[in-house]
């Protein structure tokens, strides 16, 4: 067995030092919404059959979302913002990001933009209730129900075109669609280094 | 760019799909588009794991739909989930779930299992002090 030495440190004498530790906690939305992904993608990887197909729901590929993010204040330590503000944001960013981060390293993924689907997603923006019904009923009036979508969805599940192509972005109807412009390679690593950046400073029990 | 590529087309299916012999996994699928998707594929044949806080009774009555309880709100216990997935027999892994934020920060419990069991992983800056 390896010994393990140990060196002990003496600083100059003219300088004491102290430690400082700083840690940080997930942003709920951060943590549910999109780091979930990131971390059990991550642990999934290595143990995933090669042709094992990874999903990944969110709001990848809306227009001008991107421009409401903040790469910055990844985990909204600076400021915080409600609803569909930069926080959740910033959630919608990353999920898209890991898409196309696995797909480059060879992982059959794809994101799924569901578009307004009637949940209780909502819920507590609306407060359910009265108001609640009149919006989410508005919302089944010009999209599919929620069944409905998931049945549409299916076929994706066991399409080929999902191998021959990695990263595809799919919307509420099953067809393709573009990704944010702005997340290009470069981008995109920024976007997963910020993750690790945040798992690195959480105090996670081991 | 990313998302669509030239030439990809979807063959459209309009008959209803088999998955039989499939196992998915669904993490968020008591609740919403994940609970809607768990349900279409164990009809559709495959054996479904769902992945939530809890399963409702018409869920747990479904042949082919097994639960594990787990809340994807802290990392650890997002490992602790992923430690127990069966990964290695899977053909389909789906991620749906979701919130959007209230009017407060809200922070995961990761920070006070800190407290509890004093294991943390840091960024350690060192600061000279004259």
């Amino acid at each position: 067995m390896a010994a393990c030495s140990v060196t002990k440190l003496t600083p100059p004498s003219s300088l004491r030092f102290i430690v400082i530790f700083v840690r940080s906690s997930v942003e709920l939305d951060m943590a549910v919404s999109a780091m979930s992904r990131h971390v059990m993608i991550a642990e999934a990887a290595p143990r995933l059959p090669k042709t094992a197909r990874v999903f990944v729901w969110g709001f990848p590929g809306s227009k001008g979302y991107y421009d409401g993010t903040k790469l910055d204040d990844f985990n909204s330590e600076k400021s915080f913002k409600d609803g569909f503000g930069f926080t959740h944001m910033n959630t919608i960013a990353l999920n898209e990001a890991l898409v196309h981060h696995w797909a480059a390293n060879g992982m059959t993924i794809a994101g799924f933009n569901p578009g307004l689907i009637s949940t209780g997603i909502r819920d507590p923006l609306h407060g359910g209730g009265c108001m609640g019904s009149i919006i989410e009923g508005l919302v089944k009036l010009f999209n599919p129900s929620v069944d409905a979508y998931a049945k549409a969805m299916l076929p994706l599940f066991v399409a080929p075109e999902l191998v021959q192509t990695k990263g595809l972005l799919f919307h509420q109807d099953g067809s393709p669609i573009e990704g944010s412009p702005a997340l290009d390679s470069a981008t995109v690593e920024q976007w997963i280094d910020a993750a690790d950046s945040l798992l690195a400073r959480v105090p996670i029990a081991q | 760019m990313y998302g669509i590529k030239s030439g990809v087309k979807i063959a459209r299916q309009d008959k209803p799909i088999s998955l039989a012999a499939k196992s998915v996994i669904v993490v968020g699928g008591t609740k919403g588009i994940g609970r809607s998707l768990a349900r279409k594929a164990a009809e559709a044949g495959a054996s479904v794991t769902v992945v939530g806080r809890s399963l409702s009774e018409d869920d747990s009555l479904e042949p082919n739909i097994s639960f594990l309880r787990g809340d994807v709100s802290t990392v650890s216990e997002c490992r602790s989930i992923a430690g127990k997935l069966p990964f290695e027999k899977c053909d389909v892994l789906a991620f749906t779930a979701g919130i959007v934020p209230k009017n407060t920060r809200k922070v995961s419990a990761d920070g006070s299992e800190f407290g509890k069991k004093h294991s943390f992983r840091g960024r350690l800056l060192w600061r000279p002090v004259l």
